[in-house]
């Protein structure tokens, strides 16, 4: 389910602050998704990528080889609003239909007294 | 970071490229140094082994990173392959030449005795006594050679290419 919205948050950070590979996945155990690893978001990076929704320049790194930096498209911004207004929409659907699952089990619950 | 260090990293970053050749990627390269990058800082921080058990399968990773190009030859894969056949064909012709070798000098022969190894077709081996001592000479025929080109094609199916040359010259369906 994580990686299924893993192109959707990586959009997010990336068009809050250009930013390269490790940082990213940092930023992502910060917000809570430690479960991500390099193996997944690198990829999921280069993917976006070639989708034409990140942008990428080298920038010298004192600390080793130049690191590349994912900076977002207009095409990503667009694919970013879309996403996220399909999330919110799933979000408040499932949102809405796990509370109506609940109410009935209580009522049961109080019936069976 | 020290050279353990480096030899974590890279031997990653090879395996990483192994299996982008065998997709036939075109940004190998790109991806390669973007790998090596990101390994130095999560080295930096976490040390080399979490750095790199970090990536899980390198393979995983390829197939994820980049959609499998059926129009690209895998040259390296091919080249491996190749160089490990022409070996092991070598260590066969130089293990079967010094048993005929060890053959000729147990029967000691008088004149210049010349043949043949059965495994390696093509193959010459003479021996001949000079003075007190003897001269051996070899030469290992086709074989190796042709085991190293065959396989090097087997592997890297450089026809590929002409797949995708064909694929470009066709022209737009008319609607």
């Amino acid at each position: 389910m994580l990686k299924g919205v893993l192109p959707l948050v990586l959009l997010r950070l990336v068009a809050d602050a250009e930013d390269y590979g490790y940082s990213v996945v940092l930023r992502l155990h910060e917000l809570g998704l430690a479960e991500l690893t390099e193996g997944t978001v690198y990829p999921a990076l280069t993917r976006l990528e070639t989708r034409g929704l990140l942008g990428s320049r080298l920038v010298p790194s004192s600390s080793g080889p130049a690191r590349k930096y994912y900076a977002i498209t207009p095409a990503g911004s667009e694919e970013l609003a879309r996403g996220a207004a399909a999330w919110e929409s799933l979000a408040t659907t499932v949102h809405a239909a796990l509370s109506r699952t609940a109410a009935p089990s209580s009522t049961d619950a109080r019936s069976d007294r | 970071m020290t050279v353990r260090d480096r030899i974590r990293i890279e031997r990653a970053v090879l395996s990483y490229d192994w299996w982008l050749d065998l997709r036939g990627a075109r940004r190998r390269r790109e991806l390669r140094t973007e790998l090596r990058s990101n390994l130095r800082d999560a080295t930096a921080h976490v040390g080399s082994r979490a750095a790199v058990s970090g990536l899980g399968g390198t393979r995983r990773m390829a197939a994820e990173a980049l959609p499998e190009d059926p129009t690209r030859p895998r040259w390296t894969a091919g080249l491996q392959a190749g160089c490990t056949a022409l070996a092991l064909t070598l260590l066969v012709a130089l293990l079967s030449g010094l048993a005929w070798a060890d053959g000729a000098m147990s029967a000691a022969p008088d004149a210049t005795v010349r043949g043949s190894l059965t495994l390696l077709p093509g193959s010459s081996m003479e021996y001949s006594p000079v003075g007190d001592g003897f001269a051996v000479s070899t030469g290992v025929g086709w074989l190796p050679l042709a085991a190293g080109v065959l396989t090097f094609l087997a592997v890297a199916r450089p026809w590929r290419a002409l797949r995708a040359h064909e694929t470009s010259t066709v022209p737009p369906l008319r609607q």
